[in-house]
């Protein structure tokens, strides 16, 4: 459910959202895969493994704040929507002309 | 201070350094599985010469992780636009040689914004997709985070979603997956309007073997849940099967030649050098006036066509229909028709999805539809009205893919017209500009058994042998209400034809119907076709 990149008007998040394909565990062990096959010693691995994590897990949350253009409490979810319902009841926009569209059926 | 002349030096030599994309390693492995690389694919599609590059120097961004030292040209993906036969056409090839093609802001951001360019412009778009899924590096770098700018092509990561939908039924849009394409990168190209994919090469699905191991336990091969064969015979979303990526694209340069360039012109007409006024004398010993004998509606089809070529589409999905491009003097049609060599010609859940996206295609693009009919309706099957898929709600596709139409539409009967098969297949009612029949046409709106049943309810109960009135009584009915002369008789066709003059009776009717005007539809954001 990507929000504004399909065209949505507002990317809004309560503070648990975590976006993403995987988690900070998934993406580690992907990104660094080469870095922890070069280290012999099994428990300066999992040393390494934790670091990796924490620091992903860190980069995750500043980066989540850049991105959500609002975070809300979520008891005002609902005078949130109602407010931007409100708003956003003028907005026009419009389609290329054609016939019509060629949906897969 | 360097002059012109050493400033255009550095340019030709830093666009060869950037030329062939990945290494001559990467290039190698290419050739080894049978592939070739996205600037190959890019000249083969493309008129020589005419090809014009966007985007060669784009950089992928800047994610945080140690890809950024290296190499990495154009972020994986050729963008540009040249001639196809003569005609601008857009196009986009992933870079396989480039870390395996995989999807990233800026390529997807080029991408997205050839599709914005295509639609604007009023120019077909292809693309051709060989993409390793999602580069991780990048989505969960600093470029996963961008602070996003609505459905915005460039420096947007989602663009290409948001695109073709909006591309739909304003410029043709046909993907080549000539590679892997999973999940997220195959949404993008499976909306387009025509899909061709290689075997045993491309693979589409939403999740891959190894992902779906870890959830269900179960393994599976690329093949079994996305291979090029599953999508063209069991899913029906490839409309082309082909073998080799120069078959790929030899089949997009003619499918192109068929359409359009966008919703606003008609395709081009071509000099095929078949006669017009050809009459088939073959026509009439194809098809049995016996209801119960099959035979293959192609052999018809290529006695009609110019040139006997049919650009067939979907072959191995529902083959009970056939559906395809052709051309009768030099223009270009849409053919749907039953084929009563398999299944009995009967239409069905998958068959009536097939017919009803390829009608709304060809109305998009002013191509004329001919329909030809052998049909005995819908077989009656638990399976099917039980099926998920819901029989009714799909059976209703075609019927407002017809009516919703308003491109010329030409309806021959060839021979069974039954049930409900008849308006699933068009008749006068429903929008269609000519309906002919064929003296062997018959047509039963409902089975006769019912309708003597119903009618000569007295006769068949006080008779001494009911059994044999009831026989006597159905074939009365039959020879009343079955023959074409009685349909016509109640304006339910325009005329008997004899099946020789097939041909020239479509291309007279097409000429008439040549400048059709557009009737006026009334306004509203968009239909709601059952999906």
């Amino acid at each position: 459910m990507p929000g504004t990149t399909l065209g949505g008007d507002l990317d809004v998040a309560w503070p648990t959202v975590q976006r993403g394909l995987m988690g900070a565990e998934g993406a580690v062990s992907f990104i660094y895969k080469r870095e922890f096959q070069a280290i012999e010693d099994e428990a300066a691995k999992q040393e390494k493994q934790a670091q990796r994590v924490a620091e992903m897990q860190q980069k995750f949350e500043s980066l989540e704040r850049e991105w959500a253009q609002e975070f809300i409490d979520p008891r005002d979810t609902r005078p949130f929507l109602i407010k931007a319902i409100n708003t956003l009841k003028k907005r026009h926009e419009g389609r290329p002309e054609r016939k019509h569209e060629n949906i897969r059926l | 201070m360097t002059d012109m002349r050493d400033r255009v030096k550095e340019l030709e030599e830093r666009r060869r350094k950037l030329q062939p994309g990945g290494g001559p390693a990467d290039i190698e492995k290419q050739h080894g599985r049978g592939k070739l690389t996205a600037w190959e694919r890019i000249e083969k599609l493309f008129d020589p010469g005419t090809f014009q590059e966007i985007g060669i120097w784009t950089q992928p961004m800047k994610t945080g992780f140690d890809i950024d030292d290296r190499e990495l040209p154009r972020d994986s993906v050729i963008v540009g636009y040249g001639e196809v036969n003569g005609r601008d056409v857009y196009a986009y090839a992933h870079d396989f040689t480039v870390l395996a093609g995989t999807q990233s802001t800026i390529q997807n951001s080029k991408v997205a914004r050839a599709m914005e360019q295509a639609m604007e412009e009023g120019i077909p778009l292809v693309g051709m997709v060989d993409s390793g899924a999602i580069r991780i590096h990048d989505l969960f770098g600093r470029s996963g985070f961008k602070v996003p700018v609505r459905g915005s092509p460039v420096g947007g990561g989602g663009g290409f979603m948001y695109y073709p939908p909006l591309m739909s039924g304003v410029v043709p849009h046909i993907s080549l997956m000539l590679g892997p394409c999973y999940a997220g990168s195959a949404y993008s190209p499976i909306m387009a309007d025509f899909v061709i994919m290689r075997r045993n090469i491309a693979f589409m699905s939403v999740a891959s073997p190894p992902i779906l191991k870890a959830v269900t336990f179960v393994d599976v091969t690329e093949e079994e849940i996305g291979g090029a064969l599953l999508h063209s015979e069991i899913t029906g979303s490839n409309d082309l099967l082909v073998d080799s990526d120069e078959e790929a694209i030899e089949a997009c340069r003619e499918l192109l030649t068929f359409l359009p360039s966008n919703w606003k012109e008609k395709p081009p007409v071509v000099e095929t050098g078949d006669d017009p006024k050809r009459a088939e004398e073959k026509l009439l010993d194809l098809v049995p006036t016996e209801v119960t004998q099959p035979y293959d509606m192609h052999e018809v089809l290529s006695l009609i066509v110019d040139n006997g070529h049919f650009f067939e589409l979907q072959a191995l999905y529902a083959p009970n229909m056939i559906i395809g491009f052709a051309r009768l003097a030099g223009q270009s049609v849409g053919i749907v028709a039953n084929n009563p060599a398999v299944g009995d010609g009967c239409v069905d859940v998958n068959s009536s999805d097939k017919q009803a996206r390829f009608i709304r295609f060809c109305d998009c693009y002013n191509i004329p539809v001919i329909t030809l009919v052998d049909t005995p309706g819908f077989l009656p099957s638990l399976d099917q009205e039980q099926s998920r898929d819901g029989l009714e709600r799909n059976a209703a596709k075609p019927v407002f893919a017809i009516c919703e139409s308003t491109v010329p539409k030409i309806t021959v009967y060839i021979r069974r017209v039954w049930g409900a098969g008849r308006l699933v297949m068009g008749t006068e009612r429903m929008g269609c500009d000519a309906v002919y029949a064929w003296p062997s046409a018959d047509i039963r709106v409902e089975g006769f058994d019912r309708a003597a049943d119903a009618l000569y309810k007295a006769e068949i109960e006080t008779a001494e042998n009911p059994e044999e009135m009831r026989r006597e009584l159905m074939q009365k009915v039959h020879d009343e209400y079955a023959s074409p002369y009685h349909l016509a008789g109640i304006q339910g066709t325009d005329d008997i034809i004899d099946p020789r003059q097939t041909r020239p009776v479509l291309i007279n009717t097409l000429k008439r119907l040549s400048k059709k005007l557009e009737p006026s539809r009334p306004w509203r954001k968009h239909s709601l076709i059952p999906l």
